[in-house]
């Protein structure tokens, strides 16, 4: 499976930068995985990104998942009040 | 707001949060704490950690997660806050203080490592425990999950108001230029006491659609009703659109039985927007790991956010220039004053009312600028633990008046002071444990620190239970320095008064401990800069205590108003000890225009204001004028000669250097009552103007 690593810091311009990386992989309709271990700094452009590329269009389609969240992203989306959204559930509960 | 501004507030909620932290670790080490207590500290180092993630300080998040991990464990109770523990978490302050000073560019940043790794081992030392990892590489090792659980459950306000805060937060894409992050808003609201009750997705695009520039989220929070609106407010001051926010009273929630367990959720929750699990829900849900102390919203953390609701950040300079204001209104109703007194319309009540409440105005305006000295004083702690450590020596810091109000000014500069006096008394005053038990001391010496109110001053005394003042070595020290003769006689207190005499202090009377750059003359001559005095009480075997008498504000001074011939001058009454009128043939002279006066034993030189200020009326004979006796700091006593002494009041300090130009020998400037400029002088300036032709002489 195909692997993004996000960067370092997702604002605004990062956000950009990304967007369109992960256009590229949607329109290659196949899975990948968001490798998000290097995110030092994120805001809600950046969450809100996250969210985007997870939303299911409809059941069967490519899995996408984000996968070794870092620290400072665990920390925003549960300040934001997304870590369920963006699946990081299981990441706090047990640990990454 | 620019990125440095909101940095700017971080850092000065990382300071308030160490203080905070910093008192309730003392209150641990003395016994005297509860779950409360613990619960201070983990939620500062809990908010610096989320600031620090906020802005990218890596170095303080990672250290902030370590520390916050093992606070949580103690404050569940897994760990035990015995001696050792609450020794490590004192040690982990100071790393954590060190990293804040570091991101405030003051000092390097600290090397943590080994404090890392004694948390980690105090963790890994209880069984049951797990060790923290580091937050960007592996992880977390305490529950978020439960935290956010924790920060959803009704917080104990919701049981006694009823009518909580409701707010909504849609930002807009105006809310996101210029460095704008709605997610600091969220991070004060939950602060606050906060909880996310519903969370809007609807209007996130899929990814082909998606617009970085845009807003999508929606967020409803309910507050607790005691916070005031207009701290709710606060947040939200620099939002670009107003509309992006809702604030209004809401009903409570209605209770839901049958609700959906968290843990489930959390387990069975699919990462997509539609299937979103309402967090109205979770809310009601019990903790999946209970924490029965106080979660981040306690009740008291609400009341004490409610309580500081009634406090605002003032730019500086909008402070400055409403003091000076009423400086201005405060001279304008004084000239006012004597103009209808002179007019005979000494009838006029609403006179009596104006300068009543001119008054008032003029205290309130001067309290403004007042704050705690619990700023400075919050600094000693860890100076005594950092003496204690070099020296070996035992410390019990007691810390009293630290509400006590000081001009922000005079407390700025007074921290460098009041740290030489710290260190000097441990240094040179309080004994080794060994020697403290010899002459049946307690091991552990007493180093105290007040502030306290004493009419229009503060004075803020360090005292200690030591040795005291060795006055046969000081004297000693201060003859062979040559700063006094070797036949002189003094009491006591001048022999006391020595150890601030400038050339005293060097490095073979003191230890690195207590140089540090600066002697005790320098912390005499800081004190008196700022209008203030120093004085010195010393029992030999009892100890000593050094007082800092201190202005209230730098603003006001006050003064004795004196004549010369037909201009008044006033004279800074912190330098004035006593005036006198000599006998005829008393004052005599020294030869190249130099007179002297004997008053008590000691020849003090004799200064005319009218010959130094060139003014050709003023009265030439000592006997027919005023001698008013004044202290310096470098230049030992003197006396200066006036015509008059007219009155004694305080007047508004005027900046001559603002106006016109530094003149040597004048402070200032005033303008009185009849609308006359009064010049401020410089006692200090105009003895060392005349300072060249005198040697100080023993009567003896």
């Amino acid at each position: 499976m195909r692997q993004l690593s996000l960067l370092t810091i997702l604002d605004r311009e990062g956000v950009r930068v990304t967007a369109a990386e992960l256009r590229e992989l949607a329109d290659a309709g196949a899975g990948y995985l968001i490798d998000a271990s290097r995110v030092e700094r994120i805001g809600l452009a950046g969450l809100q990104l996250l969210l985007s590329v997870l939303r299911a269009s409809a059941p069967g389609d490519p899995e996408v998942r984000i996968v070794t969240p870092s620290q400072p992203l665990l920390d925003a989306a549960r300040l934001a009040g997304v870590t369920e959204l963006l699946g990081l559930s299981l990441e706090v509960r047990h640990g990454v | 707001m620019a990125f440095e501004d909101i940095q700017a507030i971080f850092l000065q909620e990382c300071e308030e949060g160490l203080a905070s932290a910093e008192a309730a670790l003392l209150s641990i080490k003395a016994g005297e704490h509860d779950q409360e207590t613990i619960n201070t500290i983990f939620r500062a180092v809990h908010s610096i950690k989320g600031g620090a993630g906020a802005f990218g300080f890596a170095a303080l998040q990672s250290f902030t997660h370590h520390f916050e991990t093992l606070l949580d464990k103690a404050r569940d109770g897994e760990l035990v806050l015995d001696a050792t523990l609450t020794e490590l978490l004192i040690s982990a302050f100071d790393v954590l203080a060190d990293h804040v000073a570091a991101i405030r560019g003051d000092g390097a940043t600290p090397d943590d490592a080994a404090m890392i790794t004694a948390l980690r081992d105090a963790l890994t030392a209880r069984p049951g425990a797990a060790a923290p990892a580091a937050p960007a590489d592996t992880g977390l090792s305490f529950d978020l999950g439960a935290m956010m659980a924790e920060l959803n459950q009704p917080s104990a306000d919701d049981a006694t108001t009823d009518e909580e805060w409701e707010v909504v937060l849609a930002p807009t894409a105006g809310d996101l230029v210029n460095g704008g992050e709605p997610l600091l808003m969220m991070r004060e609201l939950i602060d606050m006491g906060g909880r996310i009750v519903e969370i809007e997705t609807d209007s996130v695009p899929p990814i082909d659609a998606f617009d970085p520039e845009a807003a999508y989220l929606t967020w409803t929070l309910r507050l607790p009703g005691t916070i005031d609106e207009a701290t709710l407010r606060e947040p939200f001051d620099f939002i670009a659109d107003a509309a992006s926010v809702r604030i209004a009273r809401a009903a409570p929630l209605p209770d839901v039985p049958d609700f959906e367990p968290a843990a489930e959720v959390v387990e069975a929750a699919t990462p997509v927007c539609d299937n979103i699990v309402p967090i109205t829900a979770a809310r009601r849900a019990p903790s999946p790991a209970p924490k029965p102390a106080a979660p981040p919203a306690s009740a008291s953390e609400a009341k004490a956010k409610a309580a500081s609701g009634a406090t605002i950040r003032v730019d500086l300079d909008k402070l400055d220039r409403l003091v000076d204001l009423v400086g201005e209104l405060v001279i304008t109703q004084s000239m006012l004053s004597q103009r209808l007194l002179s007019s005979s319309a000494t009838r006029v009540e609403e006179l009596a009312d104006l300068d009543q409440l001119t008054r008032e105005l003029q205290d309130s305006a001067m309290a403004i600028r007042a704050q705690p000295v619990r700023s400075v004083f919050g600094r000693v702690p860890r100076i005594v633990r950092e003496l204690e450590a070099s020296t070996g020596k035992r410390v019990n810091l007691e810390v009293e008046g630290e509400a006590t109000e000081l001009d922000k000014t005079v407390i700025e500069r007074i921290g460098e002071p009041l740290t030489h006096l710290v260190r000097n008394c441990v240094d040179h005053g309080i004994e080794a444990p060994a020697d403290r038990i010899a002459c049946g001391k307690p091991a552990e010496g007493r180093l105290r620190l007040s502030a306290e109110h004493r009419g229009s001053r503060i004075v803020i005394s360090v005292s200690d239970d030591g040795r005291g003042i060795d006055r046969e070595r000081v004297l000693a020290v201060a003859v062979k320095r040559g700063i006094v003769a070797p036949d002189a006689k003094l009491s006591d207190e001048k022999i006391d008064q020595l150890i601030f005499a400038p050339g005293f202090s060097t490095a073979q009377q003191v230890s690195n401990i207590s140089v540090r750059g600066v002697g005790m003359d320098v912390v005499r001559q800081n004190v008196q800069a700022l209008g203030g005095r120093i004085t010195i009480h010393s029992t030999p075997g009892v100890g000593s205590t050094f007082a800092l008498a201190l202005p209230l504000t730098l603003a006001i001074v006050d003064g004795m108003i004196v004549s010369v011939a037909d201009q008044t001058y006033i004279i800074p009454l912190t330098h004035v000890v006593e005036s006198l009128r000599p006998e005829r043939g008393a004052v005599q002279s020294t030869g190249f225009g130099n007179r002297v006066l004997n008053v008590r034993g000691a020849y003090l030189p004799v200064l005319g204001i009218g010959e130094q200020l060139g003014i050709a009326d003023a009265i030439g004979e000592p006997s027919e004028a005023v001698l008013i006796v004044v202290e310096t700091e470098g230049l030992g006593t003197a006396i200066l000669m006036v015509d008059q002494i007219i009155d004694q009041r305080q007047v508004v300090i005027k900046s001559l250097e603002t106006h016109y130009q530094q003149v040597e020998g004048v402070a200032g400037a005033t303008i009185l009552g009849d609308g006359r400029v009064a010049l401020i002088l410089d006692v200090e300036g105009m003895v060392a103007l005349r300072s060249g032709g005198f040697q100080r002489l023993s009567a003896s």
